[in-house]
């Protein structure tokens, strides 16, 4: 892996990037502050869904405009290997991540302590209070905070990396140039991807209107995490949680090596 | 005229008789409402409490609502002072709670078992201080470790060594229900500490005390009990045995009765929720809250209606367990003793769907009861009652403070829990780490002072040295290898997972058509998968534990026993293939790493499976 190669295309993405005036960047900012403002005003725990956001963010962001412009061929022309692309993509979305979620996680922290929130939305209607009390005190509320951000932050580097996969395979995956005018034909795929979703519209439907009764399992499923987390107030949990999201994110970069090496361009 | 003047003066007369026996009814309102509580607040502010609390968390809607149906009363000696019922028993149907709503006494049964202890020995046919496996059939324990006897107080004080059993407790049919020394010896745990050293709370061995109350008396329990302490006091709405078939009114009350989950993140109803308990003695008792009072109050009376003579009773309530070496009690013949304002003798209960307190002050015979129909949680009533009427333990009870013990950064196992077989990873998920210091007060006895309140402990040391602290019905002990056993289950954990990706990347390979071999042989896919299944087994054994409210059923821990032992033979012949690769000479530097690493995450595996006892499904 050479240094150089990673730090001259991660420049060009920055470039290709700021190549266009439409930008999801406004979306991001927009949804950024909306969660910070969450953390400050409703809950700390409002704030740590950001990492969320900006996992399914991130990849869209970067390359919606090499996408748009179909600039993923450049690089059959350039003086760089495939293998070199997908490092330094991967390293690139993943620092970028990285920042996010930490800079979201003091945050999060700075807002527990001032606890600003609890004099707009009162002392009774504290969420981080009831869901405190729901994992029966095997967790302080600092416990739970630190699980919940962690939690967010590693499900945000296991997206981000599926995403940017899934872009390497398929750059129209992230949906820029979809055009409802274009007759296309629905693949296989489609139907079924179609179809599930119905089904779990139709399940969460149904647990909305009370129809199945799904507050039992959760409090199974609740008390046993519970369980799992009240280890050093939260620290294995955290730890498995990483260490769960920092492999996943390896077997993602793996399966878009294999997949981008023999993809034809 | 005459006739007018006698008929004005009888009326007058009525009238004065009937407004006075009304100033009469009034003013004994008035003087049961100005009684002054243990606590120093009078009747009247404790309603008033109530009602406001009522007002503000209880409704019809359960999602919303912070109780579920809970009963409690208050009782000075033979007066009923005080009954509220509160939410509602059936949120569809909108069923408010009333006096005939039944609801499960928990662990209060035990207090069945050591009244009928101490009116054995009252008869001279039962002596406390005697081996109980005298009175016992033949080789009734299979699973002790130490010689030591164990006698009767041992398990009044739940100190006779045993910690939990791992095997499920409750039948779903009552069908099936065996008798109780069939069940018992189903359930029987480990004997992990010397009788006498350590409280761990037992509802085994509660139970095996009613099987000796059996033996004694020549009896079943349920008779036993229905005869001489039901019967005498005229409980008519209380059921012992597990199916509630000693008492047709309860049998058909507690099927009416949902069990309920409210506060938190939402509320629902379990349902009418009918499980049964095989060791029934320890927690099957089910009534109404005025019986439940009435019991109470025979428990504080002088007279003490349950035994032949006053002393009796007296000479329950005499400590048999304190705090270390101090002279503050915890356990009066089984009748734990809480510090609050005042001391108070009770009990607590609680099965998988309802809850129920019992204390009483001997000095001013008040006494206070909740019960509930909410088992795996509860609202502010159930706790938050005792204090009002009691008080709370001031700082400056024991005297004053001779020294600090800092106990922090050390970690404490809980004693009640499953210490051996295949739930033996528990107590690593539950240990106790203390974050401030305490004040020693003297032989051993620890106070925790927040401003005028209090709390206390016992702290001793063990004959092994570790260092034991005391609490009313749980002891934690310190665990100086806490750490290495939970890096131990930590990277168990770890490398299920490791080998999950491992298995993922060899399925990638394959349908990319590259070879698999690069990362390892057949012999090492199948290590993969068997760290993943043991570990997988295990969480299943955790659910299915908390599934079926602390214990596993015999059918489900042998299948996972059985899969452990063949996950652990895979992972061992999975190390020796890798192992044989290395002796034959590397290939690549990643084969040899690959190896190695497979080897140790095997190795890991096969310790953690034999230390944790993963495959030990018969128990212990």
């Amino acid at each position: 892996m050479q240094i150089d190669k990673i730090k001259t295309i991660i420049n060009a993405d920055l470039i290709t990037m700021r190549g266009s005036k439409k930008s999801n960047l406004l979306l991001a900012a927009v949804t950024g502050c909306i969660c910070i403002f969450g953390a400050f005003l409703v809950s700390p725990l409002v704030g740590s869904y950001l990492p969320l956001v900006t996992g399914l963010l991130i990849v869209p962001l970067l390359f919606q405009n090499e996408q748009r412009y179909h600039c993923d061929k450049l690089y059959c022309l350039l003086p760089v290997t495939r293998r070199d692309v997908v490092n330094a993509r991967y390293l690139f979305t993943a620092a970028l991540n990285l920042v996010t979620c930490l800079s979201n996680f003091a945050v999060t922290l700075v807002s527990y302590k001032f606890k600003v929130y609890l004099k707009v939305i009162g002392d009774d209607n504290d969420i981080l209070d009831k869901l405190t009390a729901a994992l029966s005190s095997s967790l302080s509320k600092t416990g739970v905070i630190v699980v919940t951000c962690f939690a967010m932050n590693a499900l945000s580097f296991i997206m981000c990396s599926s995403i940017l996969r899934n872009y390497f395979k398929n750059p129209e995956s992230i949906g820029v140039n979809v055009s409802l005018s274009k007759s296309k034909k629905l693949k296989k795929s489609d139907y079924v991807g179609l179809g599930f979703t119905i089904v779990i519209m139709i399940f969460f439907l149904s647990i909305m209107t009370g129809q199945i009764s799904i507050a039992p399992a959760i409090a199974v499923i609740a008390m046993v995490i519970g369980q799992l987390a009240s280890v050093g107030d939260g620290f294995m949990l955290c730890f498995l949680l990483l260490f769960i999201s920092a492999a996943e994110t390896l077997f993602q970069y793996f399966c878009t090596l294999i997949e981008y090496t023999d993809k034809e361009m | 005229m005459k006739n007018t003047i006698k008929r004005i003066s009888a009326a007058l007369c009525a009238a004065v008789l009937m407004t006075g026996s009304s100033a009469s009814a009034f003013a004994d309102e008035v003087k049961k409402e100005e009684i002054i509580l243990p606590s120093g607040m009078t009747l009247r502010e404790f309603t008033k409490e109530l009602e406001e609390y009522s007002d503000q968390c209880i409704s019809g809607d359960i999602e919303s609502t912070e109780e579920g149906s809970v009963s409690v009363g208050l009782f000075r000696g033979d007066e009923v002072i005080y009954t509220g019922y509160f939410g509602y028993t059936d949120y569809k149907e909108n069923t408010p709670t009333d006096e005939n709503c039944v609801y499960e006494w928990g662990s209060i049964s035990k207090t069945l078992i050591w009244v009928s202890a101490m009116q054995l020995w009252e008869e001279g046919k039962l002596d406390l201080e005697r081996d109980v496996r005298e009175y016992l059939p033949e080789g009734f324990f299979q699973h002790l470790s130490y010689d030591e006897p164990i006698t009767m107080l041992n398990l009044m004080n739940h100190n006779a060594g045993w910690c939990e059993t791992t095997r499920a407790i409750w039948y779903t049919d009552s069908e099936t229900i065996p008798p109780l020394k069939e069940a018992l010896q189903c359930i029987e745990p480990a004997q992990v500490h010397r009788p006498g050293e350590v409280v761990a709370y037992s509802n085994y061995g509660a139970a095996v005390a009613g099987c000796v109350i059996e033996c004694v008396s020549g009896m079943d329990y349920g008779e036993y009990v229905s005869q001489n302490i039901f019967e005498p006091l005229g409980l008519e709405h209380t059921s012992i045995m597990p199916d509630h078939s000693d008492d047709q009114w309860v049998y058909e009350r507690r099927r009416q009765m949902k069990s309920v989950s409210v506060g938190g993140l939402s509320g629902y109803e379990n349902g009418h929720q009918l499980k049964y308990a095989g060791a029934y003695p320890a927690g099957a008792a089910t009534g109404t809250l005025a019986d439940l009072i009435t019991y109470g109050q025979a428990l504080v009376s002088d007279e003490a209606p349950l035994f032949k003579s006053p002393e009796t009773q007296q000479a329950m309530f005499t400590a048999t367990d304190s705090y270390a070496d101090s002279d503050v009690p915890v356990n009066m013949h089984g009748f734990f003793c809480f510090e609050r304002g005042v001391r108070t003798y009770g009990h607590s209960g609680a099965t998988p769907f309802g809850q129920a307190n019992l204390e009483f002050d001997p000095e001013t015979k008040v006494g206070a009861v909740v019960m509930q129909n909410e088992g795996l949680s509860s609202g502010w009533i159930l706790g938050g009652v005792y204090p009002l009427v009691f008080g709370n333990l001031q700082a400056d009870k024991y005297g004053s403070r001779q020294g600090s013990a800092d106990l922090t950064g050390r970690h404490f196992v809980v004693s009640r829990a499953p210490h051996k077989g295949m739930l033996k990873f528990i107590p690593l998920l539950q240990t106790v780490q203390f974050t401030h210091e305490f004040d020693e007060m003297g032989g051993g006895l620890l106070q925790m002072s927040n401003g005028d309140e209090a709390a206390v402990m016992g702290v001793r040391t063990l004959s092994d040295g570790r260092t034991l602290i005391e609490s009313t019905s749980v002891d934690v002990v310190s665990d100086s290898f806490y750490l290495p056993k939970l890096l131990l289950f930590t990277f168990y954990l770890l490398v299920a997972v490791t080998a999950s990706y491992m298995l993922r990347i060899r399925l990638k390979l394959r349908r990319a058509h590259r070879d698999t071999a690069v990362i390892g042989s057949a012999l090492s896919g199948a290590g993969h998968a068997a760290r993943f299944v043991s570990v997988l087994s295990m969480l299943s054994s955790f659910v299915i534990y908390y599934k079926y409210f602390g214990g596993i059923p015999l059918s489900a821990g042998t299948v996972i026993g059985v899969i452990q032992m063949v996950c652990g033979g895979v992972c061992a012949v999975s190390a020796a293939g890798s192992a044989v690769t290395l002796i034959k000479g590397r290939k690549s530097r990643l084969a040899f790493i690959l190896c190695v690493l497979n080897i140790a995450a095997n190795i890991l595996t096969i310790a953690a499976i034999l230390f944790y006892e993963l495959y030990r499904f018969g128990g212990c």
